[in-house]
């Protein structure tokens, strides 16, 4: 299996990475529409019909109308502190790996640009960590202000409670990448050498 | 650099283009342009003996070093004031 080059596991990485490129920018898009809506055109969302979050391989479901409607205040702090700052940064994650592979299908990996791009996917990595934080904290007051004294969920027996912990995974891949972002920039170091030697 | 590269002039002196040079000595056109215009960081002895063997010359008539800091470079007979 070839992994640089024209016809290389590179070349179907790039292709895929192009589509979530347009995915993520329909996403935010998409949410920035919501943003505007709720902020401009007033009024609240339609009670959704019951609320499921999923996290570290488990899903809790609430089903039931989830009272009058959400404010939009909640809906405008969830995108704004959560969805947007996150599509924006897996966007620009995105684009910074389409640069990368278009390097690797060149058959030319280890350039400046790409140590500093790694360096910048690293440093994404520890924002989204933040933003999860940050996001983990906003829904979970969201669950407990808004579901929680409904009287249908207290009726189910279910409780609802805020644990905000950091991604300590998406941390520790983070400063791992950074690491690797240096072995990238000594590979480029060595590249120039090796092509400036004749 | 402290290196000095006067590939162009033995070239010259020599009436051989780079062209054929490149050909003679077994490396491209890129790299014998890149040792000329003084960017190249290496030179691999191999190639410094064949460019001094097609140009009939020594290494020093093609490297010449000058000192980066302005001081005025050792006498050839050992005295150093």
């Amino acid at each position: 299996m070839r992994y640089m080059g024209k016809k290389s596991l590179s070349r179907v990485l790039q292709i895929a990475l192009a589509a979530a490129w347009y995915g993520a920018i329909a996403a935010i898009a998409v949410a920035v529409f919501l943003v505007v809506r709720a902020a401009f055109w007033g009024g609240s969302l339609p009670p959704p019909s019951g609320i499921q979050v999923n996290g570290a391989g488990l899903s809790l479901l609430f089903q039931g109308p989830v009272g009058q409607g959400i404010n939009r205040t909640w809906v405008l702090l969830m995108l704004g502190t959560v969805f947007l700052p996150a599509w924006v940064t897996v966007l620009y994650v995105i684009g910074q790996l389409r640069r990368i592979m278009a390097s690797l299908v060149a058959e030319r990996p280890f350039l400046a640009e790409n140590a500093g791009r790694v360096r910048r996917i690293g440093i994404a990595a520890l924002v989204l960590a933040l933003v999860q934080w940050v996001g983990n904290m906003v829904a979970g007051t969201f669950v407990v202000t808004q579901i929680s004294p409904l009287e249908s969920f207290r009726a189910s027996g279910a409780e609802a409670r805020v644990t905000a912990n950091p991604d300590m995974t998406l941390v520790f891949f983070g400063v791992l990448i950074l690491i690797l972002a240096e072995v990238f920039r000594r590979g480029a170091q060595l590249q120039e050498d090796s092509d400036l030697t004749v | 650099m402290g290196i000095n590269v006067h590939l162009d002039r033995v070239m010259m002196d020599r009436r051989v283009s780079l062209t054929d040079l490149a050909a003679r000595v077994g490396i491209t056109n890129a790299n014998l342009s890149i040792l000329k215009n003084n960017k190249a960081k290496a030179i691999r002895l191999s190639t410094l003996e064949a460019i001094c063997r097609e140009l009939q010359c020594q290494p020093g008539d093609i490297l010449e070093y000058v000192p980066g800091d302005g001081s005025a470079p050792v006498n050839g007979d050992g005295d150093s004031d």
